[in-house]
């Protein structure tokens, strides 16, 4: 039996089911395994998407001990796929990390059969090139969200000895209704160009979300899988290129701005100089006569313009010398949308041509990718135009 | 003259946001009762805005008040409802009237036995730019419908006070019957009574969360809809009549378009001064200004208890001829069209 058939009837809790991942983890639990699915969501009107499914809502917050214990009674399998993604750098790793911790205490209360952590594979260190499996370095330069996946993935391993707990790390998900790798991508490529690091040379270890969902079923009930984590990626090792490439074909442009990975980081520090509020608002002000209008009939503005016409000779504030500079500061409007500046680490995360190994996955678990690239593209796009992400 | 006493039924987000703030500024009606399963949610509303009493069940109403809105979870519109009515208490009832036609018929005896006024809450018929398409259209000013098309995304942020609304038993059906009676309302309410020819929505055992619907108004002008929970739509209805073509859009954008058989148009906002400054108040001012007119002077409500069975009948019939909706991306449908890697190779 394989995995969604082992699912069959049983209760499953999963997290972040309001997200990308989750959403469609718990829409396949339902319809293709015939599970028992609640979700923990913490407002009632995220649940929206998913009600056209039999699932149950448990109302929670990974950060409230007692709901968890709540929405974990009765469950049998714990999907964790929530993350922390409002508010500050510190509220998202506390979701993350003191979330997951949390969770655990809850799973292991109620005596569940199996956690599944879902991690990523930023916790490795990745190499520029060759290849990468579950027995390479975790570590590498440090970033909040790596940082608190890392130490999440840890704690989660921690509890081995008390609870079946496995790990899946994900590559470059993608697919409908993906945020970082979806809507960003096209939001990103719309609205600028971006650097397409060493001519998008480095590889894409590209991942479509039915499989990695697929990934997840046999992991949350493979025997073998307890204490084990798995690396999940797609049944190819395409290019940068292609993947971004995929996206401006959708948009039918071209935004990528091939560069070294030496120019990208360059271009990141440059981006990085900041000049002076001052000379800069003056810029601005002198250059729209409608923010001018707004900021000088403002209680301060009307102090600073009655200090002025004492201070500055007679008639500085004759229209004339305020005549419309729109024009002559921003030039013709621009024909190319700025470019994007990529951080140092996300310019390395491209650059690498490192391939992502799935072996241990396909040994253990028996699991086979099976979208390609253009087939997983092809369906985002399908949905980027019902989403209205692209012209009809 | 006296004011009326009133009683609401069910604390949820709707009371809270809109029935209670259109009832502290009513000089017709004197709030009295708020009545919730969860006691502590009535009493801290009632002790908020003035009301003598927080009730537990909509029993304990009928001598208390004269007047009673009904705004509990669909399957209990029905039941209080009726009960209500029986002991002779006037009722607006939040839409839909009731899940299903039996329901509302339930009502309908109870109303007609005792004679009291039942209305119902399709607010957006106080909407200004509603008002203004119902009169160019009801008298087809622009000549007769051809063909109409309503494409609406509904209730991304509404802020939820329980999960009802996602239940089947409970709500008795998702975004079509929750929240595109309102849509329904409004295009019988322009066009006169619809029958339906298509029908397919999202749902797999759950509630719909998108639709799609074919209906045909009396002159045979074909009417299409698209209802969503999921995604931003246009937002607007587009009718094409014989002489031009009207985009309404309700509210966000709260707009209407004229575009002439030659091309010209003209595009604006239904002039109202108070709706601009205050939209959702003054929707729910006016129809509880009108509810109350109907009691005092046993006059009917713009939307009488048969307009609010109109449409869940519509409903129910499109629930009755459901084909499923389905995307490309969809599990397991998801595969067709789409050999997997080992069959390639």
């Amino acid at each position: 039996m394989s995995g969604p058939e082992l699912l069959a009837g049983r209760r499953v809790l999963v997290t972040g089911a309001t997200g990308f991942v989750g959403a469609r983890l718990a829409e396949r639990l339902v319809v293709e395994c015939g599970a028992v699915v609640r979700v923990l969501s913490r407002t009632i009107g995220r649940c929206a998407p998913l009600s056209r499914l039999p699932v149950e809502i448990a109302i929670g917050d990974l950060l409230d001990p007692a709901s968890l214990d709540a929405a974990a009674a009765g469950c049998d399998l714990v999907l964790h796929c929530a993350r922390g993604t409002d508010g500050s750098e510190r509220e998202r790793r506390a979701v993350d990390v003191d979330g997951t911790r949390n969770l655990l205490v809850a799973s292991l209360r109620a005596g569940v059969s199996r956690f599944l952590h879902t991690s990523t594979v930023v916790v490795y260190d990745l190499p520029g090139s060759g290849e990468l499996d579950e027995r390479a370095r975790r570590g590498g330069p440090s970033d909040p969200y790596a940082d608190a996946k890392r130490d999440a993935e840890t704690l989660v391993l921690g509890y081995a000895a008390r609870l079946p707990v496995t790990v899946v790390q994900p590559t470059v998900v993608y697919g409908p209704r993906a945020g970082v790798y979806g809507r960003d991508v096209l939001e990103e490529l719309r609205t600028t160009r971006i650097p397409l690091v060493n001519g998008g040379s480095g590889i894409c270890n590209a991942l479509y979300v039915d499989d990695l969902v697929t990934a997840m079923f046999l992991a949350a009930t493979s025997e073998r899988a307890p204490g084990e984590t798995f690396l999940v990626s797609g049944p190819e090792h395409p290019t940068w290129g292609e993947f971004f490439g995929g996206f401006e074909r959708m948009l039918g442009m071209t935004r990528t701005v091939p560069m070294s990975e030496r120019d990208a980081l360059a271009h990141w520090k440059r981006s990085k100089r900041r000049s002076w509020l001052l000379p800069e608002a003056l810029r601005a002000v002198r250059g729209d006569p409608d923010l001018r209008a707004e900021l000088l009939a403002t209680r301060e503005g009307r102090l600073v313009r009655r200090v002025a016409e004492r201070v500055l000779p007679a008639g500085y504030f004759a229209p004339e010398r305020w005549i419309d500079r729109r024009s002559e500061i921003a030039g013709p409007a621009p024909a190319e949308p700025p470019l994007a500046a990529f951080k140092p680490q996300v310019v390395r995360f491209l650059a690498s041509t490192a391939r992502v190994r799935i072996d241990k996955a396909r040994e253990l678990l028996g699991y086979e990718p099976e979208f390609r690239l253009e087939d997983g593209l092809g369906l985002t796009e399908e949905w980027a135009r019902w989403e209205g992400l692209l012209a009809p | 003259m006296k004011r009326l006493r009133l009683g609401i039924v069910g604390c949820g987000a709707v009371t809270e946001r809109y029935h209670l703030p259109a009832v502290a500024a009513s000089a017709d009606v004197e709030l009295v009762a708020l009545v919730d399963p969860v006691r502590e949610r009535a009493a801290a509303l009632a002790q908020e805005h003035g009301a003598t009493r927080a009730l537990a069940s909509h029993t304990d109403l009928p001598g208390v008040v004269d007047v009673a809105i009904v705004a509990a979870p669909n399957h209990l519109h029905a039941p209080i409802a009726t009960e209500l009515a029986q002991a002779g208490v006037h009722v607006l009832v939040e839409k839909p009237l009731a899940r299903t036609v039996a329901e509302c018929d339930e009502i309908s005896s109870a109303a007609r036995a005792s004679g009291v006024v039942v209305a119902v809450g399709h607010d957006f018929r106080h909407f200004p730019v509603a008002q203004l398409a119902r009169g160019l259209l009801a008298d087809q000013v622009l000549g007769p419908v051809q063909a109409a098309d309503l494409q609406q995304s509904a209730g991304g942020r509404w802020p939820y006070a329980s999960t009802y609304v996602f239940s089947r038993e409970q709500s008795g059906g998702g975004v079509l019957l929750d929240f595109g009676v309102h849509m329904l309302d409004l295009l019988s309410w322009w066009l006169g009574d619809l029958s339906v020819r298509a029908y397919a929505d999202d749902t797999v055992a759950g509630v719909e969360t998108e639709c799609e619907l074919a209906l045909d108004t009396g002159s045979g002008a074909a009417v299409t809809m698209g209802l969503t929970r999921l995604r931003p739509m246009r937002d607007t209805t587009i009718v094409r009549c014989e002489r031009g073509t009207l985009e309404i859009g309700i509210f966000e954008p709260a707009v209407i378009r004229l575009t002439l058989r030659d091309g010209s148009t003209l595009a604006g906002d239904a002039h109202d001064p108070a709706f601009a400054s205050a939209p959702m108040r003054t929707v729910f001012g006016r129809q509880l200004s009108d509810f109350v007119r109907a009691v005092r002077l046993g006059e009917e409500p713009l939307v009488p208890i048969r307009e609010g069975r109109r449409v869940v009948d519509l409903v129910e019939r499109c629930y009755a001829v459901r084909t499923p909706l389905r995307r490309p991306w969809d599990w397991p449908e998801a595969y067709s069209g789409i050999r997997s890697v080992h069959e390639r190779t």
